[in-house]
């Protein structure tokens, strides 16, 4: 039988319809697997939550002073975790900082003995205004929103004054 | 027994079971095509490097599979769920400690199985896919021991999960979103857990496997080339035995075994049978491999650090034997040049993607290719310096 330019053939149908089928099915299944993976990028973010440090008027001046705060992960509820931060007097100024180096984010720890915060990981220094001064480090600690109340007491947010 | 009784029944029970058990499936045929392919004799022990590493892939699929028995993929629980293995239970120890150890010697043995393939030049014509999906079969690989390392949820999980999902974020313009999605949010916790530990048991495998079947077929369809060992002054054609033009009157393309059809096709001087020939070999450094591997799960085990703690300030994190040559170029990168971190080992991967159309020319021999035998043992000699520069980390020195 033959047929006119403008029909469609029989075989040309079925191709069309398997690519469509195919395509459909692909969609079906891409569009919400693509969207579920790329959620957290749209992810709402929490309030930052504020929590109790405690008095720290009595804190030396110029030595940096450890303490642990618990904050909320990002997932369902799941227990808080614990964060280090660093707090540093400077004459009437405090810093309060995160540990978190901003080379790799390994965990910066007050050294002693050269009075700097040293990174183990790949030996990143920061002074105790938290200035990126040696290794690979691209930028100084990033810092916590806080706010000392009339009784000297510090509140942290987990907030801080930079992305990392 | 007399020796008059009549010959027991069940063997030909057993035949018949067989032949009706052919007759539906074909199995005799299948049997023989993968058991009886002639197979180079010369270098052989070299040709068991590519089972050894099936034979290990096969052994993490196991141990993983059985794993997953008592693992909780939970940051409130990974940590206890293979602590209370640790503490209970002797075999499920073994387990984990086989499925450490068998990772770390399917990471040297991989490494081994390509050394050999670049020095023996088998990923020319017509073997470039071989070559290639091998080299994609080696970042799976790879992935598959990164992912592997977050899952303890200790110390080393944590930070080292903390470290390497930091990486990416140095790819310009979408790095940090890359972070972001490995991670499941801004923070390593648990989404990034349960997403690593997809990856790590589902997504990976799923394309690891049928990869390896890909490679395992091309092995049949182009058959062992061996090295140039085997074809060292004569080859065997279809037509007989042929001696080869002095090499500046060599054609284009140089003899090589492939599918009988081929008109090339050739067979290297001395073959011997697959089976039972060349399974004895592969046999022997398997078992010799799966024994070491359990040796070591035995007498050293799989560890288990403290809990992960994010807040630690005494905790140096250190990483995996096989990232300490990246570890150490990101103590030696100066700040300004982070981003090669990034760019040097996809530069590598791309190298190795690319050999088989740089290195085109006929010659096989790794002693007359220095243009590119030269620049891989440089670049293998950068690996080792760096390793060996880096390994004082791992013993705290």
């Amino acid at each position: 039988m033959p047929e006119s330019k403008k029909q469609m053939s029989r075989r040309r149908f079925a191709v069309w319809g398997t690519t469509i089928s195919g395509a459909l099915v692909s969609l079906t299944l891409g569009i919400p697997i693509i969207g579920y993976i790329l959620s957290p990028l749209f992810a709402r973010r929490d309030t930052p939550v504020e929590k109790r440090v405690g008095y720290i008027l009595d804190l030396p001046d110029g030595q940096p002073v450890r303490f642990v705060v618990q904050f909320p992960q990002n997932a369902w509820p799941v227990p808080d975790e614990d964060h280090t931060i660093y707090v540093v007097r400077h004459g009437e100024n405090f810093k309060v900082f995160s540990n978190t180096c901003t080379h790799m984010q390994c965990p910066v720890r007050f050294q002693k003995d050269i009075n700097q915060f040293l990174c183990p990981c790949h030996g990143g220094l920061y002074d105790l205004h938290g200035q990126n001064v040696g290794g690979p480090p691209p930028k100084p600690l990033a810092q916590y929103t806080h706010r000392i109340d009339r009784d000297g007491v510090l509140y942290v947010k987990n907030a801080l004054d930079e992305e990392l | 027994m007399s020796p008059g009784i009549k010959r027991p029944r069940r063997p030909r029970r057993l035949t018949r079971a067989y032949q009706w058990f052919d007759e539906r499936t074909g199995i005799r045929r299948l049997l023989r095509t993968g058991l009886y392919e002639a197979v180079p004799v010369r270098g052989s022990w070299f040709y068991t490097l590519g089972s050894a590493t099936l034979v290990l892939i096969i052994l993490q699929l196991v141990t993983g599979i059985f794993l997953m028995f008592q693992y909780v993929p939970s940051v409130q629980e990974a940590w206890q769920s293979l602590n209370f293995l640790k503490q209970t239970d002797i075999f499920g120890s073994w387990v984990r400690g086989t499925h450490l150890w068998g990772a770390y010697i399917l990471m040297f043995v991989i490494g081994l199985h390509l050394v050999r393939t670049f020095l023996s030049a088998s990923y020319k014509r017509p073997r470039e896919l071989n070559w290639i999906t091998g080299v994609l079969l080696l970042v799976l690989v790879l992935g598959m021991a990164i992912t592997g390392g977050f899952l303890p949820w200790d110390q080393a999980s944590y930070w080292t999960a903390v470290v390497v999902t930091n990486i990416p974020a140095y790819t310009p313009v979408i790095g940090p979103f890359i972070r972001t999605l490995w991670r499941g949010g801004e923070a390593v916790g648990p989404i990034t857990l349960t997403r690593t530990f997809g990856i790590h048991v589902w997504l990976l495998p799923s394309i690891l496997f049928p990869l390896i079947g890909a490679h395992l077929a091309l092995l049949r369809k182009h058959g062992e080339f061996g090295s140039y060992v085997n074809y060292r002054g004569a080859f065997r054609t279809k037509e007989g035995l042929a001696i080869p033009p002095p090499p500046d009157r060599l054609e284009a393309d140089p003899p090589y075994p492939a599918a009988p059809t081929d008109e090339l096709w050739s067979v290297p001087l001395e073959t011997e049978d697959f089976y039972p020939h060349q399974t004895f070999k592969d046999g022997i450094v398997s078992a010799v491999l799966v024994l070491l591997i359990f040796a070591l799960a035995v007498a050293i085990g799989a560890p288990l650090e403290e809990k992960a703690n994010p807040a630690a300030v005494t905790y140096t994190p250190v990483p995996e034997w096989f990232f300490l040559p990246l570890d150490q170029l990101l103590v030696l990168l100066p700040k300004q040049l982070t981003v090669l971190i990034l760019v040097l080992p996809m530069a590598g991967v791309i190298l190795l993607l690319a050999l088989p159309f740089i290195d085109r020319g006929h010659e096989r021999n790794p002693f007359e290719r220095p243009a590119i035998v030269v620049p891989g043992l440089i670049i293998a000699f950068f690996l080792v310096a760096l390793t060996l520069l880096g390994s004082g980390r791992l013993f705290n020195l």
